[in-house]
């Protein structure tokens, strides 16, 4: 019922093509990108920010981040993990498209090469 | 000392008024804090880490194109695919979703495993339009049978644009 990775305050565009996978991703990293909200769901202001940890984090500062999830992956499933992991990326429906693609090159950056961009089911 | 038979032993009775108090009480706890989130489900793109390749690839079918063409506040104001414009409503998607069909002939055509779509949205655009976009390209949905058709399953970002 609830993807725990999954952060409320990130308002995923609707598509009806989106749905669940048949097979999960053997190694996933999910990245919450949206707006600070209220408590009414209402945005606090314009600039988008990566939830991570329950902590705010800018694009350009999520490399130490980045970095220490591929040491805790790598510790765990061995040093070619990352090639393996695919990137979540769970962006607001309003996130300028330029800030998602300088996310994807973020963790392109720091050795991750699989993205997989998340969207809510649509029923009609 | 004198033992009861246990024939004369009276019977413990359950009480079953304040059990089902609390069978309800915990239903009702558990229905006020269920939240039934909507399934979610994934695109998959395709970024190369090196730069693309401008060699001709061996398949007739052309790669193609789309763009999305955004104001200052992300809004959409044109869908191009190869450079013809497409417009701008939910109508625009579904003549990209018609053209994509008619560029690849027929779904699950072996030919599509080979083409690439590449998406050039302006940096502002909204992301709601490219997922839409990609949408578009990779499949339809039919709301009779509930069965998708699939068209390309590779998609990749064009480099990103600047700010205006």
């Amino acid at each position: 019922m609830k993807n725990t990775k999954a952060d409320e305050r990130v308002k995923l565009p609707k598509d009806m093509l989106a749905k669940p996978p048949e097979v999960k991703p053997e190694h996933e990293l999910v990245l919450n990108y949206g707006f600070a909200r209220d408590k009414a769901g209402n945005k606090v202001g314009n600039a988008p920010t990566i939830f991570y940890n329950e902590r705010y984090v800018e694009v350009a500062q999520l490399t130490p981040d980045l970095e220490s999830e591929k040491r805790v992956m790598e510790a765990i499933h061995g040093k070619d993990v990352i090639g393996k992991v695919t990137v979540l990326i769970r962006a607001d429906s309003e996130v300028p498209t330029g800030l998602v693609q300088q996310l994807i090159k973020k963790c392109q950056d720091n050795g991750f090469t699989k993205f997989s961009l998340r969207a809510t089911s649509e029923e009609k | 000392m004198k033992l009861a038979k246990p024939s004369s032993l009276s019977k413990v009775e359950i009480p079953m008024a304040p059990m089902i108090d609390i069978v309800f009480q915990l239903l009702i706890f558990f229905m006020l804090n269920l939240k039934i989130v909507a399934p979610e489900g994934n695109f998959n793109i395709n970024l190369p880490v090196s730069a693309p390749s401008n060699a001709p690839s061996d398949v007739n079918l052309p790669d193609i194109k789309v763009g999305l063409r955004s104001d200052r506040d992300g809004n959409l104001v044109q869908l191009t695919l190869g450079g013809n414009n497409l417009g701008n409503d939910n109508a625009a998607f579904e003549r990209l979703n018609a053209e994509v069909l008619k560029i690849i002939g027929r779904p699950g055509n072996p030919l599509t495993k080979d083409i690439e779509v590449e998406l050039d949205a302006d940096f502002e655009c909204q992301y709601k339009y490219v997922v839409k976009a990609i949408s578009r390209c990779t499949g339809r949905f039919d709301q009779r049978t509930q069965a998708v058709t699939r068209y390309i399953e590779k998609i990749k970002f064009a480099p990103p644009h600047k700010p205006k």
